[in-house]
């Protein structure tokens, strides 16, 4: 059993100090929702584990089932946009039992890792973003508190012998398992960022918190 | 439907609110005053017209067509290793193939700007640029094409710090006049201190994402800049010691009157007036705040009060540069003086109309013009020149990058440069002579 003390101690280890620079020019969050750029005294970690599914097509990857607007590329204005069924928390086997997924590679691994989450002291986030084809998303961290939760990516390019066009857009799902088990009633903010310096940035400022 | 679900679709109308109301600080507009004069874009790129002069950098030795022509002839040849065009078979990645080709574009940019230059030392620098961008893109490639690595590459730098390690065991200060040698020898640290910079560039430095084709192709270029630097110095100093009949060792020389200048800085700064730089009012007896006036004091003061370029330059062991420093910090010196001057009798340089920036445009460009007819002959005042001559260009290039209806305030940086640029000029040859003063007093 862990005593009082290093519990305590390891719980302060944990608090870190995280920022994320708004406005800066290596930063995109064109496809994001910041509720704060600078964050201060939360859980981080580093790397989490997750899954992300990509589709060159343009229609949701991951969702909840009852959330999917009826015509989502129903206007060229809504070509490109992300629905709120494609991003969120799940919580428990019921938020579980909602999400679909699209016929795409890496899907039966995707719903293996759901199904291995242990809701009782984990969550999974469920995000969708759109990512140029040349260039593919590193998941760098994320941090949370009880009430919001952030997560962290590094835009990075894809190798030489990759056939992809400036001009296309691949649309990228991740769920990704933060250990702790949060409730989303709790929840009031939430963000993302994408630096176009991968996840070097992000990396630092976790060791930072670290050491302190 | 779960309790859940529902509780997240609410938090998720939340920060849609949130999201709106956050980017509103990015977006650099501000709500300014009605009544103040608007000017046409327009009219603003006219006023540019009459450019600024043109100041050709020079130094006291002879680059030879020669020399240039073989850099020029490396680079070609670099670039022959590449196919042209990239096409998709070559990378099949169109953001590595895109960027590629853009170096491709500044290569021949650089190379057609080197052969325009309006001197051998300008036409050395733009040779430089298209060889260190030509072997990013050789480089680039061959990773591509070859499996070229980062570690290949790395290995490179050990003959080039081994080429740096020997020119600086040969180089010495010498020379027959301060002056010139000061000259020079600052052209000289100022490549070395180039080499060393890169070669020192540790793993810190390296770019976060793993290595790809471009990030080893711009370590490259690092090192070739490294290189050529070295190579440039060596060719300068030989050139330099080839034309000696004889001459001394100067550095003593260089040292002391970079100290004596160091000392003059010294004192100059504290005479600087007790004001607080965030007051602007605070500069003379009446409120100028939101005008030029303030804006150029301002810049003037924070940059003097806070100056050690010339301290900085002496204790890295470049006293010829800190002897160019100083005939810069001095010039800044007397042009402040000149200005507080001129505002505390009246002056704010405020703009009703786009006549009344040409007006003070035009007075910038004669005070370099006239400088640069005055102070033609002294080499030691070449750089200070061509660092004014690029800041009018670049508040010219500011001034007429609008569009529409300008709000004056908009621009008050741009006129704050002129008026700077103007005193600057007017200070430059007293500074100069001061600084010849001290080279040729001696320790």
């Amino acid at each position: 059993m862990v005593s009082r003390t290093r519990r305590a101690l390891l719980q302060g280890a944990a608090a870190l100090s995280l920022g994320l620079a708004g406005c800066s020019g290596a930063t995109s969050s064109s496809t994001t929702v910041t509720a704060s750029n600078r964050l201060t005294g939360e859980n981080a970690v580093l790397e989490p584990d997750h899954v992300a599914l990509r589709t060159p097509e343009n229609a949701p990857i991951v969702w909840f089932d009852d959330e999917l607007p009826e015509s989502p590329e129903s206007t060229p204005d809504d070509r490109h946009r992300i629905s709120d069924a494609e991003e969120g928390l799940i919580a428990d086997d019921a938020d579980a039992a909602e999400l679909r997924f699209a016929d795409v590679d890496g899907t039966d691994d995707a719903r293996t890792f759901v199904e291995e989450t242990d809701f009782d002291t984990e969550t999974l986030v469920l995000e969708t973003t759109r990512v140029p084809e040349c260039y593919r998303l590193e998941l760098c961290g994320a941090t949370w508190s009880a009430t919001d939760y952030h997560t962290y990516y590094g835009r990075v390019l894809r190798p030489a012998d990759v056939a992809c066009s400036t001009d296309a857009w691949d649309r990228v799902a991740h769920l990704i398992r933060l250990p702790a088990a949060l409730d989303p009633s709790e929840i009031t903010g939430r963000g993302s960022g994408t630096s176009g310096s991968g996840c070097g940035g992000f990396r630092r400022r976790y060791e930072e918190g670290q050491d302190r | 439907m779960s309790d859940r679900s529902l509780d997240r679709r609410r938090f998720l109308h939340g920060l849609g609110v949130t999201a709106a109301l956050g980017t509103a600080g990015c977006s650099g507009l501000s709500l300014g005053s009605e009544e103040e004069p608007r000017l046409a874009a327009q009219a603003l790129q006219s006023l540019t017209s009459d450019p600024a002069p043109i100041i050709p950098q020079r130094l006291p030795v002879d680059i030879e067509g020669a020399y240039l022509e073989s850099i020029a002839t490396g680079v070609r040849e670099t670039l022959e290793t590449v196919p042209t065009p990239l096409t998709a078979t070559h990378v099949p990645n169109g953001a590595i193939r895109e960027d590629l080709t853009h170096l491709r574009e500044h290569v021949e940019t650089d190379l057609e700007a080197a052969r325009d230059a309006p001197s051998p030392s300008e036409a050395l620098e733009e040779y430089r640029r298209a060889g260190s961008t030509a072997t990013e893109l050789a480089t680039a490639w061959a990773v591509i094409d070859d499996g070229l690595t980062r570690a290949d590459v790395a290995e490179r730098a050990s003959a080039i710090d081994q080429t740096r390690s020997r020119f600086e065991q040969r180089w010495s200060y010498v020379g027959t006049d301060p002056v010139t040698a000061s000259v020079l020898h600052a052209a000289l640290e100022r490549r070395v201190r180039t080499a060393t910079r890169i070669l020192a560039a540790d793993d810190a430095d390296r770019p976060d994402p793993p290595d790809n084709a471009l990030t080893i192709g711009e370590f490259a270029g690092d090192l070739y800049q490294a290189r050529a630097a070295i190579e440039d110095a060596d060719y300068l100093y030989r050139q330099h010691t080839h034309a000696l009949t004889d001459g001394d060792d100067l550095q003593d020389r260089l040292e002391s009157a970079a100290e004596g200048l160091g000392r003059a800085i010294t004192a100059r700064k504290a005479q600087l007036p007790d004001v607080d730089a965030s007051d602007p009012s605070t500069f003379v007896d009446r409120d100028i705040s939101a005008t030029p006036a303030a804006e150029v004091l301002q810049d003037l003061y924070r940059e003097l009060d806070r100056s050690d370029s010339v301290a900085e330059e002496q204790a890295a062991g470049r006293p010829a540069n800190a002897v160019l420093a100083a005939v810069w910090t001095l010039a800044q010196f007397r042009a402040f003086d000149s200005i507080l001057e001129d505002v505390t009798e009246g002056a704010s340089y405020a703009i009703e109309t786009v006549d009344d920036i040409g007006t003070i445009r035009a007075d910038a460009v004669n005070a370099l013009t006239a400088t640069t007819e005055a102070l033609d002959a002294s080499i030691l005042a070449n750089q200070t020149l061509d660092r004014l001559s690029g800041d009018l260009r670049f508040a010219d290039r500011r001034l007429t990058d609008r569009h529409g209806a300008v709000r004056v305030s908009y621009i008050r940086y741009e006129i704050a440069q002129y008026v700077e640029i103007a005193a600057i000029a007017r200070a430059l040859p007293a500074s100069v002579a001061q600084a010849v003063d001290a080279l040729r007093t001696g320790p």
